[in-house]
């Protein structure tokens, strides 16, 4: 599946939670969609297969639970909470598995257990890997969420019996770190976007 | 914390290089390999085969994995497309096929555009939020 679908369904999933997660922040739902594709490192064997060098048994574990895990973990360190950023990559790359797991194959799959067990399959064969649907539905609702959220932001700063604690949370809901900046200032009432 | 780093990175390898080592032990199918190797003791077997088409004809279609072209029969597909095929090898490199999966050249290409594209989104989103400190090789976020 292409990295589109990868990277917007987490962004939809957390902005959908961040309005009832007041702590979810914006830099945290960048990790939970660098989560997202963290497995696929393995897209690295197309690059070396370009130079000649077969490096796929080498590189499968990095597209197992474990071993993104472990890869999880290597980069959580490089961040100030370790443990929180950890719990959003694997939420991440937990979305990843997911959605490959909808995709098609004539046989086999993703090996989910490995190294425990070598079972490959885990696979519902719904959308063949280079479909353009999955890319396209996320694309369509990442944009309507976008707009609804925009739009919300917008009557926030408008609305005055609003706190400014509420505004703030309203406006950085909304992706665009410059409308923090107006979201406290009061505005002055607008009939527009009371109702 | 520095601890962690190499351990982590240790267990990684680990994991890597176990897989390495028993990858080809675990495959429900012969690789192509095995197959070149000692093709006679595979005739009869299942087995599966990601390639590229070769050549098209109105009966059937050569398909190009590793140094190997097997032959199938003729499927809608067109020459440089990928396809996956699982079936059962018979004589002279003809595999029955069971079940095969076509990507049209300008599809498979076409994924690789839209993760570039993902990738793109992603480090606009990354960076707006996060920023590397290379001195203390650490992410700091942006005020």
């Amino acid at each position: 599946m292409d990295w589109i679908a990868h990277v917007l369904t987490p962004w939809i999933g957390c902005k959908l939670l961040q309005l009832k997660l007041r702590k979810l922040m914006d830099r945290e739902i960048a990790l939970v969609m660098l989560g997202a594709i963290l497995p696929d490192i393995v897209a690295l064997n197309y690059l070396l297969q370009a130079l000649g060098i077969g490096a796929e048994r080498f590189i499968m574990p990095f597209h197992t639970p474990v071993g993104a895990a472990l890869v999880a973990a290597m980069i959580s360190l490089m961040f100030p909470k370790w443990k929180r950023a950890f719990f959003l990559l694997t939420v991440g790359f937990a979305t990843h598995f997911a959605l490959d797991s909808l995709l098609l194959h004539a046989d086999g799959g993703m090996a989910l257990l490995f190294p425990f067990n070598w079972r490959w399959g885990f696979q519902l064969g719904l959308i063949p890997p280079d479909s353009w649907i999955p890319a396209i539905i996320t694309i369509i609702i990442a944009a309507c969420l976008l707009s609804a959220l925009t739009k919300s932001a917008i009557c926030a700063l408008r609305i005055p019996h609003l706190t400014k604690s509420r505004a703030a949370h309203v406006s950085a809901s909304f992706c665009v770190p410059s409308f923090r900046k107006t979201a406290n200032r009061r505005r002055a009432p607008s009939t527009e976007c009371r109702d | 914390m520095k601890v962690l780093v190499p351990l982590l990175a240790l267990a990684m390898f680990s994991l890597c290089t176990y897989s390495y080592f028993e990858f080809e032990h675990h495959l429900p199918y012969p690789t192509l390999k095995e197959v070149a190797s000692n093709y006679q003791s595979y005739v009869g077997e299942r087995v599966f085969i990601f390639g590229t088409v070769a050549g098209v004809t109105e009966e059937t279609c050569v398909i190009s994995a590793g140094n190997l072209n097997f032959t199938i029969d003729h499927i809608p597909t067109r020459v440089g497309d990928k396809v996956e095929v699982l079936g059962r090898l018979g004589e002279n490199y003809r595999i029955a096929v069971e079940k095969v999966l076509v990507y049209e050249r300008m599809s498979y290409f076409m994924e690789f555009c839209r993760s570039l594209v993902g990738a793109a989104l992603l480090a606009f989103f990354f960076l707006m939020y996060w920023k590397f400190k290379i001195k203390k090789f650490k992410f700091v976020g942006r005020k």
